[in-house]
């Protein structure tokens, strides 16, 4: 909060900056030149199996084969059919990513809001411990639990088929297993950023502890919580072996499942694939891009990405 | 330290009227909530066996009235969800798992004792019919809505029919279950039998003809049971189903093998309606079809109640099904001989369990058997040795039982497994830490090409960079599949027109391991773009400045100045992707099932399959079963490794020193 105070400095500096580099780009057109080069390299290998995907989608020979980028003859039939019927329920499968996604965003978010808040502002008997389990969660991934996971929903399923095999309850159910792990550890970091002066005023002037956290603090971090819940949407709507593991029926599946179907041992349907992979795609890519800053200053220790 | 910096709310005065009250009946009403669902499910996972879970729930909802109950523990009020749903799926996991490394569990041995005996006891071939019960001929009919049979079972003498259901009743076969209520069937000396059927007048051959001229269809039957008959007209060529053709008297039945003539006597009933009694002209079958009466062929009625008749073609399919099933007395129940397709008794298993001594013993020969890891196992002195047949060696299934280091001994003396293992527990670190290496490389080359202030529109490039990190891996993985087609891949398009020869990279190892290196290397290169980037930005610039004065070349600032400030700071990203990697199932699983396949293996694996994907194949890959406890053993060394890179991790950043600080 007190770097606020430096801000006004700041587009001054920027203005200075803009002139050094179109300074630089005069003198040294070379550097630029070659600099340009190398970049251009890497965009075009960053970006070309994207180009693939597009092209394969527009495809109407229905092949991985790719010798032009825009085919002859290009076509939308693949999307027309993704979205009219296709002998596969993609729509199913998005919304069911969607759904999932969503839900265990929102109760993930306040799990570790709450737990952040806890270990931010109340010091207590075993608060030290909980920190230590909650950093040491993330070093068990549901990913690497996968057959006591599959047994625990089986067993639970049996009497409760709401969270059992199959159903999007039981996956939801095991997301939220890790949900106070990585991310109640960086909220509370943001937490305690702000100062406890506030809160301890707020108590004197009678507020519960409630009214502290959705008056006070939660207003404060709420920019910081727009990330941490594009993050856990992201990880979640990735997933693919817990997804695997627990939804078997085709109706029930995600995308990360349901889209391996259409490349399987039994049908190669690349068009209805590229055009899939693309409509799947675009909503993490521009969720991600709103969130790339972040990532920067390593803010995910590289674990959302799964 | 102590709890005094905060005051609870109950002690502000002003909390008592800000709706403490609701507050608080809210909290125990849902606590109420909670310990009345939690004590139904325990109690139902206690009834099914499955205790260790029944005391994870039980403990978590202890743990739950605890923190609610107890003031003093307010704080875990704001974690107790959390932790709930910590303990449940990721602590008992970790515990379940290293539990199951120690058991048999697998397919043979998913079994509780009490549920292995209960189905040793059901199997049909260990069945036998005791002195004094009789078999009796019967026939099937099957519910199709509730998968439910019944049984028409034919006495000694044909008077005594009775009809035994799953649900535990036996009915004797009355006239109108039987479908002849208000029928009389009369034998003639040199014809076929007559019928008279009450309420309906038989009707002469030309009445029926005239009578029936514009009817299209009749269709008897219990719904489930239509025996439709369609009339002939002259210009019907079709011939199947039954058809009936009035002006001849005959309907023809054209559903067998070769079409079976029957003579027809047509009746008229009120309402329009019509019944039909057929006598077969060569032989002594007979058909008896009325509205809204099951169809009768040969006295036996075709439907009862919703259970349908077994076809011929059903008869062969439920065999098995029909075999697993008991009718009448539960106590006493009627089955099905194992040998025969058309008899039942009330058989008795041969296998008696013995709680004092645990042993299975056989109730004619008194062989027994005891438990030998989870399986009984035959006892060789019990065997008397006067016996004709060699007793057989196991009883199956088995259940689930503690082995030991059975596993373990497995893993580390079966050669068929350990070789295998080794290469997959090898390749399982050099992916992990070839990719960690490559695309930081990749990565941090490009951050230094693009930390120059020369270049314009650096946010977009950067953003345009970043893509292939976030598109979903489990699109870019199949993407990448498509590209590395042996036949008709784009990769091998552009190798093949260039050096005329591109290597197999699904048959050949080397080449596959290449291939998932290349991928992983698109997948996170942008990652490390991004982390170095952000790592330039915080090395002061005066260091380079006091670096040009001392004369440095680029290659020595790099070397001594740039390249070891960016590890200090990227150094436990780098930890955590070399960890991330070690368990990247997507990648592995979604490029080529970790194939190609290892030979001489005696459970599944492939050259590229990481220990992760290797774990999941044993439990979940194989077709014919599962291996839970072997999987549970590889997953203890992928624990073991993870954490030692999480230990590392933090004396390399000194976490742990910080989370004590922070108290």
């Amino acid at each position: 909060m007190s770097s606020q105070a430096t801000a006004p400095a700041k587009p001054q500096r920027d203005t200075s900056a803009r002139t050094y580099a179109q300074e630089l780009r005069r003198k040294h057109p070379r550097r630029l030149i070659s600099r340009l080069i190398l970049i251009a390299i890497t965009i075009v290998y960053a970006l070309f199996p994207v180009v693939w995907i597009v092209s394969v989608s527009l495809n109407p020979a229905n092949t991985n084969v790719v010798r032009q980028i825009i085919p002859a003859n290009a076509t939308l039939q693949w999307y027309e059919q993704l979205l009219n019927g296709s002998g596969f329920p993609f729509l199913t499968w998005l919304w069911n990513s969607i759904l999932i996604s969503f839900i265990t965003m929102i109760i993930s978010l306040g799990i570790s809001t709450f737990g952040a808040f806890a270990l931010s502002r109340f010091r207590f008997y075993g608060r030290k411990t909980t920190l230590l389990t909650v950093f040491l969660v993330q070093v068990f991934p549901s990913s690497l639990l996968t057959i006591a996971i599959f047994n625990i929903v089986l067993q639970l399923g049996e009497h409760v088929p709401a969270v059992g095999l199959n159903s999007h309850g039981g996956a939801i159910l095991v997301y939220l297993g890790g949900a106070l792990g990585i991310n109640t550890w960086l909220l509370k970091g943001f937490f305690d950023t702000v100062p406890r002066e506030i809160d301890e005023a707020a108590i004197i002037d009678g507020a519960s502890h409630w009214v502290m956290f959705w008056r006070i603090i939660f207003p404060l971090v709420r920019p910081i919580l727009a990330v941490v819940a594009i993050l856990i949407f992201i990880a979640t709507y990735n997933d693919y072996i817990i997804a695997l593991t627990l939804l078997k029926d085709t109706s029930q599946q995600t995308l990360a499942v349901g889209l391996n179907l259409f490349i399987s041992d039994t049908g190669t349907d690349w068009g209805l694939f590229a055009a899939g992979a693309l409509l799947g795609a675009i909503p993490i890519v521009v969720l991600y891009l709103f969130v790339q800053d972040y990532i920067v200053g390593g803010l995910t220790s590289g674990a959302v990405k799964g | 330290m102590t709890e005094n910096t905060d005051s609870r709310q109950t002690n502000s005065p002003l909390a008592l009227f800000s709706g403490a009250l609701p507050g608080t009946l809210l909290r125990y009403g849902g606590l109420a909530l909670i310990d009345a669902f939690a004590i139904w499910l325990v109690l139902r996972l206690l009834d099914a066996g499955n205790w260790p879970i029944a005391a994870v729930i039980a403990l978590i909802t202890v743990g739950l009235n605890v923190i609610f109950l107890n003031e003093r523990l307010f704080p875990y009020r704001w974690l107790s969800p959390g932790l709930a749903l910590m303990v449940l799926m990721v602590l008992y996991p970790v515990i379940i798992t290293v539990y199951y490394a120690f058991t048999n569990f697998r397919t043979g041995n998913l079994l509780t004792q009490t549920q292995a005996i209960e189905l040793i006891q059901a199997r049909p071939e260990y069945r036998y019919l005791p002195e004094g019960e009789q078999l009796q001929t019967f026939t099937a009919y099957r519910n199709p809505d509730t998968d439910e049979y019944v049984l028409w079972l034919e006495g000694r003498d044909d008077s005594s029919l009775t009809v035994a259901y799953e649900t535990g009743a036996i009915e004797p076969v009355t006239p109108e279950l039987a479908g002849v209520d208000g029928v009389t069937i009369e034998e003639t000396e040199d014809g076929p039998p007559t019928a008279t059927i009450e309420g309906f007048e038989p009707l002469t051959t030309e009445a029926a003809a005239d009578a029936l001229a514009g009817v299209e269809s009749l269709e008897y039957g219990h719904p489930i049971n239509t025996l439709p008959l369609t009339t002939i007209t002259e210009d019907t060529e079709a011939e199947s189903g039954y058809l009936l053709d009035p002006a001849q008297g005959i309907v023809v039945d054209y559903n067998g093998r070769s079409p079976v003539t029957y003579n027809a006597q047509v009746f008229a009933g009120p309402d329009g309606q019509y019944a039909l009694w057929l006598t077969e002209e060569d032989g002594d079958s007979t058909v008896l079809a009325r509205p809204g009466k099951p169809v009768v062929l040969d006295g036996q009625p075709q439907s009862i109640g919703d259970y349908r008749i077994l076809s011929n073609r059903e008869r062969t399919a439920f065999a098995n099904d029909l075999r697993l099933r008991s009718f009448g007395d539960p106590e006493n129940p009627i089955q099905v001989d194992p040998f025969s397709a058309n008899r039942a008794g009330r058989f008795r298993s041969l296998f008696e369990y013995d709680a004092e001594t645990n042993r299975m013993v056989h109730r004619d020969t008194g062989v027994a058997y005891e438990p030998v890891d989870g399986t009984f196992t035959l006892i060789p002195e019990t065997v008397p040795e006067d016996l004709d047949e060699q007793p057989e060696p196991f009883l199956t299934p088995g259940y689930f039982v503690v082995v030991g280091f059975d596993n373990f001994v497995r893993l580390f003396t079966n050669s068929g497994i350990w070789g295998p293992f080794l290469t997959i527990f090898v390749w399982t670190i050099i992916h992990a830490g070839a990719t960690v290496i490559i695309t930081f490389a990749l990565g941090m080359a490009i951050a230094l090409l693009m930390d120059d202030e020369i270049i314009p529109k650096r946010k977009l490039f950067r953003s345009l960079i970043l893509i292939p990190y976030t598109i979903p891996a489990f699109i870019s993985v199949v993407v990448w599949r498509g590209m590395f087609d042996p036949n008709l891949g784009f990769i091998n398009d552009v190798l093949g027109s260039i050096f005329g020869t591109a290597p197999q990279w699904y048959g050949n190892a080397t080449a596959a391991r290449f291939a998932i290196l290349m991928i992983q290397l698109w997948l996170g290169f942008p990652y490390m773009m991004l982390i170095v980037t952000g790592a330039l930005q915080g090395i002061p610039k005066d260091m380079y400045e006091a670096a040009d004065v001392d004369g440095a070349s680029p290659w020595q600032k790099f070397r001594t100045l740039t390249l070891p400030l960016i590890l200090v700071a990227v150094g436990p990203l780098l930890i955590a992707s070399f960890a991330f990697n070690f368990n990247n199932f997507t990648v592995i699983e979604l490029f080529n099932n970790g194939g190609p396949a290892i030979a001489g293996s005696t459970v599944p694996s492939g050259h590229t399959d990481i220990l992760i994907t290797y774990t999941y194949r044993q439990a979940f890959g194989t077709q014919g079963g599962t291996d839970y406890a072997f999987a549970s053993t590889i997953s203890l060394f992928i624990f073991l490794i993870v954490a030692a890179i999480t230990i590392i991790n933090f004396r390399f950043t000194g976490q742990w020193e910080e989370v004590s600080e922070n108290v």
